[in-house]
């Protein structure tokens, strides 16, 4: 399973990197940062939530949807949203 | 300038790589150090005693528990020693009533030796405290069911059973000679009896051999204790009966009427491990729960004449001395665990507190002593204390480690074993009634899926300043008792009620 996640998580990262480069998109090294954390929250989050109900704890399996599937988002979002903002204003 | 690279300022390269180099300081606290290539190669499952990284060794004899060595001596189980445990399953009281307190109570008035006041007035409370327990987490919960007794009682029909009392596996003892726990069936033929020399390999290689048999025969671990002038005084001195273990410069071990007598040379004491069935242990205190720890004493006789067997089979003695010593001072000692306020179970920090029965045989055949370790489970059990909060009997010390008992009642009586000789936690023997709900609810009792698990292990064992904060997660996220009548519900339950992945992670 995490073969495959790891796969398309690279495949996309690449995917994304060189379309920005096709669409004159500059991202600023701490944009790159906060989508990383963002990203390695994320696959944290799957990893637990998967494990929780493995486990068969299924509050703890919400709970880490909640804790750090939420910040993951929030942190992707915001990584995105600081990259299409300085594009518009630039 | 190229297009396709995004310009950075000196001034915001330097703060980079400042910010860098922070990041980098503080996750080094927490990494790990390996000095060399050994230290990083030793990091498998191919090391006959795992040890992941934040797994510190201590030195021999020298745990996360301080003990006086100079003021301890071997034991005399001899004296009383009252405990609640016996008197408070539904085959004692023969009643499965939601209120069986006065049935109880007549069935122990009615002992030829009374049991104490103490104990009394713990099991004038106990079948209640049961039931509010489980019903205040579980208000839908209905109550034990038939089902529910018929598991536990079929799980303890064969605990604890004497093989050596019925001449043994095809009779090759008479059915009057009825063999020694001790000395064991000897039914496997000898090395000479089959015109080989006697097994000769290094210390090393034998435990790894002696590993190898025991995960066969369905041990997790084993561990292994040298018996030296301080650990011998962990081994009685007289048995509940009254007979006297004495060490003797002799070949054979022997169990005459009036002694046993354990050879000098027998001095390699082999703890090894057994695991109680995991969901149910979650249904503790519950009938159903209940049944956890007679399913692992099921195992424990047949685990322990295997072993026997297969020492015999290499040409050694393997002298069972599960009656003539404690579980937890060796298991502590040998590195199984650490010794925390579960106090009568060693907390693991691979299992938790789920170890039941961990026994112990000793042996001429040499092999390598495994030491002490500490991974922060003993520095946890400081502020956690989650298995105190979740006993209905109140039978745990809420406090810091101390050299006496916490409760005066059992101090006056003086109802320990060997109970002044080391700083630590102590149940309340009158008011324990071994329901095992505290083994279900220890934070270190993971099923290891999660790799936030392993995350906290590693935190806590480096630092304790998130502790406080790991035993209020823990709630948070639901972790501890399960409702009972689940475990009927579950879509599969693992077979010997072990999670498989616990046998496969180590």
């Amino acid at each position: 399973m995490w073969l495959i996640i790891g796969l398309v998580a690279g495949a996309a990262v690449l995917g994304l990197v060189l379309w920005m480069r096709g669409k004159d998109i500059s991202v600023k090294w701490y944009e790159w940062l906060i989508g990383a954390l963002g990203l390695a929250l994320l696959l944290f989050t799957i990893q637990n939530f998967a494990g929780s109900l493995a486990e068969l704890e299924s509050t703890a399996a919400n709970m880490f949807l909640l804790v750090s599937g939420l910040p993951a988002v929030i942190l992707l979002a915001v990584s995105w949203q600081l990259v299409a903002r300085r594009q518009r204003a630039g | 300038m190229s297009k396709f690279h995004s310009t950075v300022t000196r001034r915001d390269f330097k703060k980079g790589i400042g910010q860098v180099g922070a990041g980098l300081g503080a996750a080094a606290a927490t990494a790990p150090v390996f000095h060399d290539l050994d230290e990083v190669m030793a990091q498998s499952n191919a090391d006959p005693q795992y040890r992941p990284w934040w797994i510190k060794e201590r030195d021999f004899e020298d745990p996360t528990t301080e003990i006086d060595w100079q003021l301890s001596h071997r034991a005399d189980r001899t004296k009383p020693f009252q405990n609640a445990a016996g008197y408070t399953s539904s085959r004692f009281s023969g009643t499965t009533s939601l209120e069986p307190t006065a049935a109880l109570l007549a069935k122990l008035d009615a002992l030829p030796t009374p049991v104490s006041p103490q104990i009394r007035d713990a099991l004038a409370t106990w079948p209640m405290a049961q039931w509010d327990f489980v019903k205040k987490k579980f208000p839908e919960w209905e109550g034990n069911t038939v089902r529910d007794y018929a598991m536990e009682a079929a799980s303890a029909s064969l605990a604890f059973y004497n093989f050596h009392a019925y001449g043994g596996y095809r009779n090759y003892n008479a059915a009057t000679h009825k063999s020694s726990s001790f000395t064991g069936l000897e039914t496997a033929n000898t090395p000479e009896g089959l015109g080989f020399a006697k097994w000769q390999g290094t210390p090393e290689e034998n435990l790894k051999m002696v590993r190898g048999a025991m995960r066969t025969f369905g041990c997790e671990e084993v561990a292994v204790v040298e018996v030296t002038t301080n650990t011998i005084k962990l081994v009685n001195a007289k048995n509940t009966s009254g007979k006297p273990i004495n060490f003797k410069s002799v070949d054979k071990a022997t169990d005459v009427g009036s002694e046993y007598v354990i050879p000098n040379k027998c001095k390699y004491m082999i703890i090894y491990t057994n695991l109680q069935p995991t969901y149910l242990t979650q249904r503790c205190p519950a009938q159903v729960g209940l049944s956890a720890n007679k399913n692992s004493y099921t195992r424990m006789p047949v685990q322990r004449v295997q072993l026997q067997e297969f020492l015999r089979g290499l040409g050694y003695q393997g002298l069972q001395v599960d009656g003539l010593t404690q579980s937890c001072s060796w298991s502590v000692l040998g590195g199984i665990g650490e010794h925390g306020r579960e106090a009568m179970n060693v907390v693991s920090p691979f299992y938790g507190a789920n170890y039941r029965g961990i026994q112990r045989m000793l042996t001429d055949l040499p092999l390598a002593p495994t030491k002490p370790i500490d991974a922060g489970v003993a520095s946890f059990c400081l502020t956690c204390k989650k298995c105190a909060d979740n006993c209905p009997y109140s039978a745990f010390s809420t406090g810091d480690p101390e050299w006496e008992h916490w409760l005066e009642e059992e101090r006056t009586a003086d109802n320990v074993i060997d109970g002044h000789v080391y700083k630590g936690w102590r149940l309340s023997n009158y008011r324990c009634p071994r329901c095992q709900a505290c083994q279900g609810v220890c934070v270190f009792t993971k099923i290891p899926d999660s790799g936030i698990h392993n995350i906290v292990r590693a935190m806590s064992s480096t630092t304790s300043i998130f502790n406080g904060f790991f035993r209020q997660m823990d709630d948070f996220f639901g972790y501890g008792t399960k409702e009972p009548e689940s475990w009927w519900d579950m879509k599969s339950q693992p077979v010997w009620g072990i999670e498989p992945r616990y046998w496969t992670s180590i």
